[in-house]
C-alpha cells in the first residue's frame, strides 16, 4: 500500500503485526513499545522523521486504551503522572526541536540510529542483570515476590536528597521524595520520547522502579497513564512540523486493539521481577532491526 | 476452575484472534483505504489542522476498537474460554 504522506510503500498486513506486537507489550510491561515499532517502521523503509512522528501517534491511541484497563485495576497513581507530565511536556518540544535540526543537517538517521542501538542495548543489559538478581532474592531470602527488586540502593538514596519542595505519593508507598527528581525523571524521559519517537516506557519504567522506586505494578498503569499525554504532545507537535503519517498509524493501531487485550490481561498472571526478566531481551530485536537497516541503506559502512 | 484441553483453549483463541481480523480486513478496505488521498489534502494545504484532526482519529479509532474488541469477548462469551483460560491454565503449571 502507497502512504502518500511518508511518501512510501508498505505492506499493510506487516504494519498491523507490528502494532499487534506492541499493542500486547503495551498492555503487558506497561511501555508503549515505540523501542520496538519505531525499529521496525525504520526497517521496512519509513523515513526515520516520520518514524519518530507516526510511532507516536500509534502510540497514543493505544496507550489511552490501556492505561484505562490498568486505572480499573487501580495501577495507576495519578497525583505522580500528572507532576511527571510536566516535565514530560517540556522534554518532548526539545527533542522534537532536536529532530529538526538534524533533519535539516541530513545527520538524522545515523545519529537518531546510533542513539537507538546503545541505548536499547544498555536498557536490556540492566534489566535481565537487575530481574535476574530479583528472582534469586525471591528464592533465597523467601521475599514476596511483587517486592522484590534487586537494585533498591538507587531509590533509597533518591529518596533521601531533601531538595525541596518534597512531596509524597502515598499509592506508590513514598512518603517523601523531592519533586526536582520527579520532574527531571518526566524531563529525561519526554527528550527520549520526542527525539526517538517513543513514549518512553523503555526508559520511564527502569526509571520509576529502580531510581524512585514505584512498586512493578503501579509502575507499569502509571507509566502508560504517562505515554497518553507524551506520545498525545508529540502526535501534535510533530505533526505540525510534517513528521507523522496518520494514516499508517491508523492501521498499525487495528493490531494494538486486540495485542492490546492480550497484553494487559496477561498482567494478572505474572510477577515483578519475571515482567523484568521477559522484557530485558526485547530490546536487542529493535537494536538488531536498526543496525540492519542502518548497514543495508548504506548508512553504515 | 474447571481446566480445559490446552489444545480447545489454543483453538478458541484462534477464533478470537479471525473473528477481529475479518473485521479489521473489512474495516481497512472499507474505511482506511478511502481517507489516504483526503489526508493528504490536508497535510499539503494545513499542518494545523492536519495535526489535531489527526489526533482526534486515532483517539476515536482506539476507543471505538476498544469497544468492539471487549464486546467481541463478553457478547461471544470467548473470554471465558479463549485469552483469559489460557493464562489460567499455563500459569497454574
Amino acid at each position: 500500500m502507497y502512504f502518500p504522506i511518508a511518501d512510501v510503500t508498505v505492506n499493510p498486513l506487516l504494519l498491523m503485526g507490528v502494532g499487534f506486537l506492541v499493542g500486547i507489550l503495551g498492555g503487558f510491561f506497561g511501555v508503549g513499545g515505540g523501542f520496538l515499532a519505531g525499529p521496525m517502521m525504520f526497517w521496512t523503509g519509513v523515513p526515520m522523521n516520520f518514524v519518530v512522528g507516526t510511532d507516536l501517534a500509534h502510540m497514543t491511541g493505544k496507550s489511552i486504551v490501556a492505561a484505562r484497563r490498568h486505572r480499573a485495576l487501580g495501577h495507576v497513581d495519578f497525583k505522580l503522572g500528572s507532576f511527571m507530565i510536566l516535565g514530560t511536556v517540556g522534554g518532548v518540544e526539545l527533542g522534537a526541536r532536536f529532530i529538526e535540526v538534524l533533519k535539516h543537517k541530513g545527520t538524522l538517521d545515523i545519529t537518531v540510529g546510533l542513539v537507538y542501538i546503545v541505548i536499547l542495548v544498555s536498557i536490556s543489559a540492566f534489566t535481565a542483570w537487575e530481574s535476574i538478581r530479583a528472582i534469586q532474592m525471591v528464592r533465597t531470602d523467601q521475599i514476596d515476590v511483587n517486592d522484590a527488586v534487586g537494585f533498591t540502593g538507587i531509590s533509597k538514596r533518591i529518596q533521601s536528597v531533601k531538595l525541596r519542595p518534597m512531596i509524597s505519593f502515598p499509592v506508590s508507598g513514598i512518603e517523601s521524595i523531592s519533586i526536582w527528581m520527579v520532574l527531571g525523571v518526566g524531563f529525561l524521559t519526554g527528550l527520549l520520547a520526542g527525539s526517538l519517537g517513543v513514549g518512553g516506557g523503555f526508559i520511564r519504567m527502569p526509571l520509576l522502579v529502580y531510581v524512585l522506586g514505584i512498586p512493578t505494578h503501579v509502575a507499569v498503569g502509571t507509566d502508560l497513564f504517562e505515554i497518553v499525554f507524551s506520545s498525545g504532545y508529540g502526535t501534535i507537535t510533530h505533526a505540525i512540523k510534517g513528521n507523522v503519517d496518520i494514516l499508517m498509524a491508523l492501521v498499525m493501531q487495528t493490531g494494538a486493539a486486540i495485542g492490546a487485550q492480550i497484553g494487559a490481561t496477561a498482567t494478572r498472571f505474572f510477577a515483578g521481577p519475571r515482567i523484568r526478566l521477559a522484557f530485558s531481551f526485547l530490546p536487542l530485536i529493535g537494536a538488531v532491526l536498526v543496525l540492519m537497516r542502518l548497514i543495508g541503506g548504506g548508512v553504515l559502512h | 476452575m474447571k481446566r480445559m484441553d490446552p489444545r480447545k483453549l489454543l483453538r478458541n483463541l484462534l477464533i478470537e484472534v479471525v473473528i477481529y481480523s475479518f473485521l479489521i480486513v473489512a474495516y481497512y478496505l472499507l474505511v482506511l483505504h478511502s481517507i489516504g488521498g483526503w489526508l493528504a489534502a490536508i497535510f499539503g494545504s494545513n499542518l494545523y489542522q492536519y495535526a489535531f484532526i489527526g489526533l482526534g482519529l486515532i483517539l476515536a479509532q482506539a476507543v471505538i476498537l476498544d469497544i468492539v474488541t471487549s464486546l467481541m469477548m463478553k457478547y461471544i462469551k470467548l473470554d471465558q474460554f479463549g485469552i483469559r483460560r489460557i493464562l489460567d491454565v499455563f500459569s497454574n503449571r
